[in-house]
């Protein structure tokens, strides 16, 4: 498996008004091509910090004080650099929590698919757009495609609008896409769906995920890896089945714990 | 869908009416339960017997109730009775003058949207700077002159001391540039501070966050994505302020000796003219209730949401 | 306008972020700074009267339109020059003030009060009393001000009674919009609905439980209404129509002014400036008032 993202000794800190706050602190992480990393953790523990990093997503506030992150090789992340700009929406797609508010209300779901595409694909024609777009929400298991790119976002369904944004993301054949806790305004079964469609799409596209969840069985259930991550550290990382199995840190044993389970 | 928006609409529109009914029986009210214009028409040392005659002229010698249903009436066929001092329909005074008050309201408009919703976009994308602390002031200070007082400074600083440009009347472009620029001042800070209070609200949405994760240009976020979806109240507090601006027009019109309808109503007081007053307070409530139906019109065209 | 109220949406439910800078907090001293210069502005007009340092009042046709000192030909035993009765300006400037400020103040509070109880009875009792009110707040917004000024005038003639009644119209439907509003949310609060359930009488609910919780707002919004109450005085006695003499306001002066725009441009100039600084100070403070009351603007 070949290397896509390497950050190493991430550092990234958060200038208050009472003073600075760390957000994350050294933080590894590899992910290779056709792999899926799931970054685990509760509220504030730095994963969507670490995920809206690599696409150079900061507050204006927040400034990278150590460590880096490349992409294919390319340093893309460091203190005082941000070449993200070159990456966002053609090597690095993102899908957000809330699809209903990621999707400018405004704007049909071709509207939202040209636009991407007319910024990234230079000089496509017309015809390719519509091609392209219907392609790669068909990618996206949706049946009737020509209806849902004729709709706005609030009249899909939630499951819906989750796909058509994964879709956006993708649809410029990225070689990473990151997803931000994605599912967490969906019910259990469209979550399942999403996750299966997450998992085709890495073994047919070969390209590296990055899943940032606060939910360790959906994660357990797609991830190929998993990092731990509490108060901006990562705490332990490693194969899926490993750390769920046997996590070595009193941190994650309490997070398994905190799972409710059947028996 | 088809239904429930035919419901949405109607209960609007019935709304609309509601208010505009509101509106002109005020104004009846305030012009017949406070009590006899007579004595403030003739002054109070006329004779009783003249009062009469203009009660009856008035028709104010009839019941309440009879000279309310009349003016309905009229208000509604577009007959708003005749002036004491011109003796003409004082529709016909109205329109006359309405082309001349639109010019201003047009030009004076034009310069506020142009420069309030650039300072207003300026300091929402630069939340917090200098620049949004300068944009706000100079906000604020426009909404605390008095409108007519900066005309007055204009025309001494351009007319008197410069000569570069006409100090009243109308008639060339020149003569509209003052109070045109007079007339922004209000809606442009206005528009301004509401302007940049959208901005900031659409820029914080979840969906210009991942439109910059697309990789969508900094100048298509701000204007195609956060400015479409903060248009909506801009555009109203735009239509709404065209209506204020329609009685803003008063001082100003007065200062460059304008002759708009402002002039008409001021005209109409001094000389005690009550049908013509009231027949343009019914006027610009009139308006102003058909600028609030474009403004729920304009809400349905760009916000595909509440189609 | 309400429908900007209405249309503001809240954000919820987001997932945590990297905290936002948060501004110090700096309501309460820029409330102080603001509200000093206007303490000095109210000393200064009704204590200066009173030591006699002002040029003395009345007519000098001998000493008409004299420009400020710091003109060629001004002196400074008439710093702003004089009128073209030769009275003295900064004096005249001083003495209307008080007219002025008490209009502001008065105006103010005529439009307030009806306004925050209708605004407190609609919100609080809602169903029919709320919509009659808010159908009633409508029609009362989509009449501009001057409409009202002009029919009420017309018919009454100006006076001071008159031009309070004209801004108590125009002015208690915006403040009872905000008030109703307020009310609303106030009503839903958990120790309200705790009141309600232990038989706490409506009066006492209203008047103990929801009004003091209103009190800041409200103070916010007299504030405002200062500056809009000397904004449209000064309009009306610009145009004739509002303080009218022997009463002299600094629109009133305004009203003096602008037939010497030519030959003596100061006579308009400083009280037009007075009234702005005055409203701006007002406005300014207004402003920091409702930030410091409203949680979610003082988050920006």
């Amino acid at each position: 498996m070949t290397e896509l993202v390497n950050i190493s000794g991430l550092s990234i800190t958060a200038r208050l008004s009472h003073g600075d706050l760390r957000l994350l602190e050294d933080v590894d992480l590899d992910i290779g091509r056709g792999e899926v990393v799931g970054v685990v953790g509760e509220s504030g523990s730095g994963k969507t910090t670490l995920a809206r990093s690599v696409v150079g997503l900061l507050e204006k506030n927040v400034r990278v004080d150590g460590g880096s992150i490349s992409l294919a090789g390319e340093q893309i992340i460091a203190p005082g650099v941000d070449r993200t700009g070159r990456v966002r929406g053609t090597a690095v797609g993102m899908v957000f929590q809330d699809a209903s508010r990621s999707l400018n209300p405004l704007m049909k779901v071709r509207a939202h698919l040209a636009e991407v595409l007319r910024r990234h694909v230079r000089g496509i024609s017309r015809n390719d757009i519509e091609r392209r777009s219907v392609e790669v929400l068909e990618q996206m298991r949706i049946t009737d495609a020509k209806r849902v790119l004729d709709s706005y976002p609030h009249q899909l369904s939630g499951g819906l609008r989750q796909r058509v944004a994964i879709g956006l993301a993708v649809v410029t054949r990225p070689s990473l896409v990151i997803a931000d806790e994605c599912t967490t305004a969906l019910d259990v079964t469209t979550q399942t769906k999403v996750v299966e469609l997450f998992r085709s799409l890495v073994d047919e596209l070969g390209i590296g995920l990055l899943f940032v969840t606060h939910d360790l069985m959906l994660a357990s259930d797609l991830c190929d890896r998993i990092a731990v991550m509490n108060s901006g550290r990562v705490v332990e990382q490693g194969p899926a089945m490993e750390v769920l199995d046997r996590p070595r840190q009193d941190y994650t044993q309490r997070l398994l714990r905190a799972i409710p389970t059947w028996s | 869908m088809k239904a429930a928006r035919l419901r949405r609409v109607a209960a609007r529109v019935g709304a609309l009416f509601a208010s505009l009914f509101i509106a002109l029986t005020m104004a009846f009210a305030l012009g017949r339960l406070s009590g006899d214009p007579t004595a403030n028409i003739l002054g109070p040392t006329a004779p009783p017997e003249q009062r009469e005659a203009l009660r009856q002229q008035l028709g104010l010698d009839r019941p309440l109730l009879t000279q309310y249903f009349d003016y309905i009436t009229g208000v509604f066929t577009g007959n708003l009775g005749e002036s004491l001092q011109f003796y003409q329909a004082n529709t016909t005074l109205i329109f006359d003058r309405v082309p001349y008050t639109l010019q201003l309201v047009a030009a004076g408009m034009a310069i506020a949207i142009i420069i309030g919703v650039p300072l207003g976009v300026l300091a929402a994308t630069r939340e917090g700077t200098w620049w949004d602390r300068a944009a706000s002031t100079v906000a604020l200070l426009g909404q605390s002159i008095p409108v007519f007082w900066l005309g007055m400074m204009l025309v001494v600083l351009f007319a008197v001391k410069l000569g570069w440009l006409p100090a009243g009347q109308s008639g060339t472009p020149r003569h509209l540039i003052l109070p045109s620029l007079t007339m922004s001042l209000y809606p442009m800070a206005h528009i301004a501070r509401l302007t940049r209070a959208s901005m900031s609200e659409a820029l914080a949405e979840p969906f210009i966050d991942s439109a910059r994760a697309r990789g969508i240009s900094r100048t298509r976020v701000v204007w195609r994505h956060a400015f479409k979806n903060a248009l909506m109240p801009v555009l109203t507090i735009v239509v709404l302020q065209t209506g204020i601006l329609l009685s803003g027009a008063v001082a100003v019109e007065y200062v460059y000796s304008w002759p708009g309808l402002g002039q008409l109503a001021l005209q109409a007081i001094q000389f005690r003219d009550f049908p013509l007053v009231q027949a343009i307070v019914v006027f610009g409530a009139v308006v102003f209730v058909l600028l609030n139906l474009l403004v729920d019109v304009i809400h349905s065209v760009v916000d595909p949401r509440v189609r | 306008m309400s429908r900007l109220e209405l249309d503001s949406r809240t954000s919820k439910g987001e997932a945590p972020k990297a905290p936002k800078a948060r501004k110090p907090r700096r309501a309460r001293t820029s409330v102080f700074w603001l509200a000093m210069p206007l303490l000095v502005i109210a000393a200064l007009v009704f204590v200066l009267p009173v030591t006699g340092l002002l040029p003395e009042e009345g007519q000098d046709l001998t000493r008409t339109r004299q420009p400020p000192a710091f003109l060629s030909g001004g002196t400074w035993e008439h710093p702003l020059g004089t009128d073209k009765r030769g009275q003295d300006v900064l004096t005249e400037l001083v003495t209307s003030g008080r007219l002025t400020i008490m209009i502001g103040l008065v105006g103010a509070l005529v439009a307030i009060g009806p306004g925050v109880l209708i605004g407190l009875l609609a919100g609080y009792f809602r169903g029919w009393v709320d919509k009659v009110i808010s159908i009633l707040i409508d029609a009362q917004l989509a009449l501009p001000f001057i409409l009202i000024a002009l029919a009420i005038i017309s018919n009454r003639g100006s006076s001071l009674p008159v031009l309070f009644l004209v801004l108590a119209l125009t002015g208690w439907a915006a403040c009872a919009r905000v008030t109703r509003a307020t009310t609303l949310a106030v009503r839903e609060r958990q120790f309200i609905l705790g009141l309600r359930a232990v038989g706490a009488s409506e009066a006492r609910i209203v008047f103990r439980h929801v009004l003091p919780n209103l009190a800041g707002t409200i103070v916010a919004l007299g504030t405002l209404q200062v500056g809009t109450a000397i904004l449209v005085e000064s309009a009306l006695s610009f145009l004739g129509l509002g303080v009218v003499p022997p009463k002299a306001s600094w629109g009133s002066m305004l009203a003096s002014g602008q037939d010497e725009l030519s030959q003596a441009w100061w006579i308009a100039f400083f009280p037009g400036l007075a009234i702005t600084v005055l409203v701006l100070l007002v406005n300014l403070l207004g402003d920091a008032l409702l930030t410091h009351h409203d949680p979610r603007k003082r988050r920006r």
